[in-house]
């Protein structure tokens, strides 16, 4: 009894592809169902991703930032920094021009993020200040920041407190961390259901099919491979789909991300390509399984 | 093929034997038929020697194959050697002609040029050359039932299983099917075929198997339409029917 040759192969691919076309429809509804559940585990993904990167990238700075007003001249900038370095325990001060910090930003974004559409005084100048003793009583940050922002100290539009909002950053991720796991187990569990019943209904309309190929010699590989890649295209396709939609919106609110860049010092950016690819990958494979299951489940009890 | 069948016993319902005690030794090149009154148990014979159904009680041993151990992974292999024409036909409606007949070169994994080809052929057999690319559930009932003749022989099958083959047919393409399969003797294929037509064993050498209620009532020679002489009696009251 000979096994898999290639002639057999190639019947398979031909039956799957001549059993896909004719049941376009469904193809399309499969297909846009199981997109529009791994979008959102995508989605939840991708937010983890740059919450992850955001995070990184502000564990790099200092306790306060403070965000100086437009036009204020050379001579008040190093007044301002030596008043802020006399404060009790600045082990470290930077100062930041408007024209370094746009630099700065078009370096971590890559140069032609921003383009030059740009005017230069487009970014506030910032003094990162980073107090000796790695300061975790949020009161003493707190109390510092206010002082900076009393009224006679006119050349300070705000302050960021870089560790409270590290702490509120650090809580949030882990809340999308954890929603990421319940989300992600969610989504699976609903496509490989979809993905059981799609096969299920296939079956049922295949029926006859299914006979007939039964009663002319066809084996069992023979009449499940076209099932189960169907089932492996579709959960493929889908998650292409799902990760092709989550960064079209991410693209679509491209303003947005620009504020918000401004606003951090961070874009958020698509997932990257490892993440991605297991991400189909992993689809994949979940369609190819769960329509195995499901269509040797239903041939043997439809017998 | 050789088919030999050892004391088939056949219940649907325990309480209900449909086949008992057949036993029967088909040699290859012959042509069989099997008559009877409907009911009589000879569809169900015809399931049991193509593995339909499970056999209960006794044996067939149909060339290298036991059915009554066939394991279920291997009955595809068992069924790429025969052909089955079903008395319900089990054609796909909405595929081509064409594409039935390929269906079981398909599932061999043959190449598409060599299943039309021979898909091609025996529909030219079975006059129905004009009809290669017609949906199935365009055809008539007689050109149906030809298509699944041409598919029950296009992968060569060494045992040929047709149950009621020309129930659709009228008696010129009846004769003319039958000759069909008959041809198919010089390859020493085995042919068994249950009808209600007994015109058609005259035209024929073959040996007839009357079945009565689940039991083989009378088994004959027919030579040329010259039936062995004890027989002639009962074979005449049943063509008469
Ligand atoms: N799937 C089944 N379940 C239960 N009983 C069945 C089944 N198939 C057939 N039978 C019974 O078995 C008996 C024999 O049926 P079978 O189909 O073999 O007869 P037949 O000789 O082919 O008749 P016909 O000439 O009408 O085709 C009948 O009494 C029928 O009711
Ligand atoms: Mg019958």
């Amino acid at each position: 009894m000979s096994l898999v040759n290639f002639g057999m192969l190639r019947a398979v691919l031909r039956q799957t592809i001549l059993g896909m076309v004719r049941r376009l429809p469904t193809q399309w509804v499969m297909i846009a169902s199981v997109a529009a559940m791994q979008s959102i585990l995508a989605a939840t993904i991708l937010l983890a991703f740059n919450l992850d990167r955001l995070s990184e990238q502000w564990e790099r700075g200092g306790d306060l930032l403070v965000f100086l007003k437009p036009g204020i001249t050379q001579t008040r900038y190093e007044q301002l920094s030596s008043q802020l370095e006399a404060l009790a325990q600045v082990k470290n001060l930077s100062l930041k021009t408007p024209k370094e910090a746009l630099k700065e930003l078009q370096e971590s974004l890559g140069n032609d993020f921003l383009g030059d559409s740009f005017e230069e005084e487009v970014l506030p100048a910032t003094i990162e200040l980073e107090f000796v003793d790695d300061l975790d009583d949020p009161a003493l940050v707190e109390f510092r920041a206010n002082l900076l922002q009393r009224p006679e100290v006119d050349e300070v539009e705000s302050v960021i407190e870089g560790r409270g909002l590290l702490a509120k950053l650090y809580e949030f991720r882990e809340l999308i961390a954890f929603w990421r796991w319940i989300i992600g187990a969610w989504v699976g569990l609903s496509v490989m259901f979809v993905f059981s019943q799609f096969v299920r209904l296939n079956l049922h309309q295949r029926r006859r099919e299914v006979e007939v190929l039964n009663s002319v010699g066809a084996t069992r590989f023979f009449i499940l491979s076209p099932l189960v890649i169907e089932g492996g295209l579709q959960a493929c396709i889908g998650s292409i789909t799902a990760l092709w939609i989550v960064e079209n919106i991410l693209d679509s609110q491209k303003v947005g991300a620009e504020m918000l860049s401004e606003l951090l010092l961070f874009s958020p950016e698509p997932l990257s390509l490892t993440l991605s690819l297991s991400f189909i990958a992993l689809s994949t494979s979940l369609g190819v399984v769960a329509s195995w299951r499901s269509a040797v489940y239903f041939l043997t009890h439809q017998e | 093929m050789r088919v030999q069948v050892f004391n088939l016993n056949h219940a649907y319902l325990s309480e209900h034997p449909v086949l008992s005690d057949i036993s029967l030794d088909l040699v290859p090149g012959s042509l069989n038929f099997l008559i009877g009154p409907s009911g009589s148990g000879k569809s169900t014979l015809m399931r049991l020697l193509f593995g339909d159904e499970h056999i209960q009680t006794g044996q067939v041993l149909a060339g290298q194959w036991s059915l009554a151990h066939l394991h279920k992974r291997d009955l595809p292999y068992y069924r790429r050697e025969v052909g089955f024409i079903y008395q319900d036909l089990r054609l796909l409606h909405n595929w081509t002609a064409e594409d039935n007949v390929m269906l079981p070169l398909e599932a061999i994994g043959h190449s598409r040029k060599q299943q039309k080809q021979r898909a091609h052929l025996l529909l030219h057999q079975v006059g129905l050359g004009h009809h290669l690319r017609t949906p199935v559930a365009q055809l008539s009932g007689g050109e149906r039932q030809r298509v699944a003749i041409a598919r029950s022989l296009v992968h060569n099958p060494k045992f040929i299983l047709a149950d009621e083959p020309t129930a659709n047919l009228d008696p010129k393409l009846s004769d003319g099917v039958i000759e069909l399969l008959n041809q198919q003797r010089q390859r020493g294929v085995t042919i068994l075929i249950s009808t209600h037509e007994h015109a058609l064993i005259k035209l024929f050498n073959c040996n007839v198997f009357e079945m009565k209620t689940g039991k083989i009532a009378q088994r004959f020679s027919s030579l040329l339409g010259q039936k062995s002489p004890q027989n002639t009696a009962g074979f005449i009251k049943e063509a008469s029917q």
